[in-house]
């Protein structure tokens, strides 16, 4: 048994990216399902079940704000953590972010070694 | 080009390179050096809006760059076919982490801003950038960053 994850972003080469960071940490992931933004993430969460979701801010079509806006709001998607991983550095945006509920939040470019431990932080050790 | 951003292209551009890409880069500070007028680079744009500052920035990144660029970010080798068809995704995001990490550099953790989606720059604007931009050298080859203030 390892993480399943959704992730998030409008970038292939940022999920590619992620998905090295993922093999480089050694995190035992079980399933990476990917979506290229808020509107393809609700739609892939209405047919899969993920431990966590990572997620990019700027998106064409629906962002990471109104992602986490529109699980939050329905009841069988709430409880799954977001993390957002983004080039976003207000404060002001991430303090908003985190009343809104979010994990967790990693500034890009961000190292394997700070995508292990936001995982292990979110999910805990190897499940 | 606003004395803000430039500086913090300046400080900001060649430690992205290096943190997502694993390319080393220097200034190009000797404009004899720099492309002539033949040089076809692939180009990328965004724009950002926010109570501090708004603008637009570019990249120009010679085109023998954009295979080790995205094949690095990707952790591939360069005859990667995802190398080869991601280069442009590549380049808009480090052009998307340089400006993000720059306007915190240029206004500090307070400010919000809203960005744009990277997109295809207008080879129009080549021949202005290259005169004010800020010219690098990676891997040995050249690489121009342009940013303006006001949308």
């Amino acid at each position: 048994m390892g993480y399943t994850v959704l992730l998030v972003d409008d970038s292939e080469t940022i999920r590619g990216a992620l998905l090295k960071a993922f093999q480089m940490a050694k995190l035992p992931m079980e399933e990476v399902f990917q979506a290229s933004d808020g509107r393809e993430a609700l739609a892939k969460l209405k047919s899969v079940w993920v431990d966590m979701v990572l997620t990019d801010i700027n998106m064409p079509n629906m962002g990471g704000v109104e992602l986490l806006a529109a699980m939050k709001a329905d009841p069988s998607l709430k409880d799954i953590p977001v993390a957002v991983i983004s080039t976003e550095g207000s404060s002001t945006r991430i303090q908003s972010l985190q009343e809104a509920g979010i994990a967790g939040y990693l500034r890009k470019p961000c190292r394997p070694e700070e995508i292990r431990d936001l995982l292990h932080k979110v999910l805990g050790d190897w499940k | 080009m606003s004395d803000e951003m430039r500086e913090a292209l300046e400080a900001v551009s060649q430690r992205i390179l290096e943190e997502a890409a694993f390319f080393f880069s220097d200034p190009m500070t000797d404009s004899a050096k720099r492309p002539n007028e033949d040089w076809d680079p692939v180009g990328i744009e965004m724009s950002w809006e926010g109570d501090a500052s708004s603008g637009t920035i570019r990249v120009w990144s010679d085109t023998a760059l954009l295979v080790v660029l995205a094949a690095n970010m990707l952790g591939v080798e360069e005859d990667n076919p995802k190398a080869h068809t991601q280069q442009r995704d590549a380049l808009g995001e480090v052009l998307n982490m340089v400006l993000g990490n720059c306007l915190t550099e240029a206004w500090g953790p307070g400010p919000v801003f809203q960005l744009g989606i990277p997109h295809p720059a207008d080879q129009a604007n080549l021949a202005d950038d290259s005169n004010g931009g800020f010219w690098l050298v990676a891997e040995g080859l050249p690489m121009l960053f342009w940013v303006g203030s006001g949308s």
